[in-house]
């Protein structure tokens, strides 16, 4: 009952899924069917099971598999595709030397860029490392010194509103060590602290 | 994410029109339209970006696309007629 239900599929032909994404049917006998399939990373000669090929394919029909070989022979090289099925293709349609490396050689590039996936778990590996770290500066933080920054201090001395923009800058160079040159950073901050909604003090 | 191709066709005022439709993740993105004998029409467009994997479904479903407007062309019809 199988065999006659698959000996009614002529090959070679093109067949196509319920979603009509297309194959190219080589051979197909009571076990097994050998076809074409079209993937992005190019194409490749797949052996299945003769049941589940009928399940899933039927044919196209009305479209020579020449006309479809010469297709597939065109996308292969952009795409790429396996020796096998390079050779499969060039039985139906002619196919020159050059075309034939460029497809075998696009589906060595596509196969080699597989593994690329490899430094990107590297990556990411790395990326969690370093939140560790950070977790552990934090623990260490919360204990004994609990040090301000320039910038924290900045905005205290602003908010207490008791020393002017000369002695505030003043205070945080003597702790922190800055230049003449941001002097201007207590405007900053003020004016920082404004628009956060704090409503700083004025300037004195 | 994949893409799926589905056939709309339908009668015409002047006779059937042939119509099959790109859809990558449910999304419309191309459709392919042939009315009585002509030639087969593939239109499409993409808005805005697209990611990698979509853009690679896309390609595979136009290519698709190509292969059944090879199916519905003249060429395809004379070789037929020739075997």
């Amino acid at each position: 009952m199988r065999a006659s239900s698959h000996s009614k599929v002529p090959t070679p032909s093109v067949c196509c899924d319920h979603q009509r994404r297309t194959c190219l049917l080589l051979a197909i006998d009571a076990k097994d069917a050998t076809y074409i399939s079209f993937a992005i990373e190019g194409f490749d000669v797949v052996r299945s099971d003769a049941t589940d090929f009928t399940k899933r394919y039927h044919p196209l029909g009305d479209y020579p598999p020449e006309r479809c070989a010469q297709l597939y022979a065109s996308y292969s090289r952009d795409l790429g595709a396996s020796e096998q099925a390079i050779l499969e293709l060039g039985k139906l349609t002619t196919i020159s030397d050059q075309e034939k490396t460029m497809a075998t050689k696009k589906r060595a590039a596509n196969a080699a860029s597989v593994p690329a996936e490899k430094p990107a778990a590297k990556k990411a590996a790395a990326k969690t490392a370093p939140a560790k770290k950070a977790t552990v500066k934090k623990v260490a933080g919360d204990g004994a010194t609990n040090r301000p920054s320039a910038a924290q201090l900045f905005q205290e001395l602003i908010m207490e509103g008791k020393k002017t923009d000369d002695q505030i800058f003043a205070e945080v160079q003597k702790q922190f060590g800055l230049d003449e040159k941001k002097r201007g950073y207590v405007k900053w901050y003020r004016n920082y602290l404004e628009k956060q909604g704090k409503n700083p003090p004025a300037a004195k | 994410m994949s893409y799926a191709i589905k056939d709309t066709s339908y009668e015409g005022k002047y006779g059937p029109v042939t119509r099959f439709e790109l859809e990558v993740d449910g999304v419309h993105m191309a459709t392919l339209t042939q009315a009585g004998r002509k030639d087969p029409e593939l239109t499409w467009a993409v808005h805005g970006p697209q990611s990698w994997p979509a853009a690679k479904q896309l390609l595979l479903g136009l290519l698709e696309l190509s292969v059944h407007a090879d199916k519905l062309s003249k060429g395809a019809f004379n070789a037929r007629v020739k075997s």
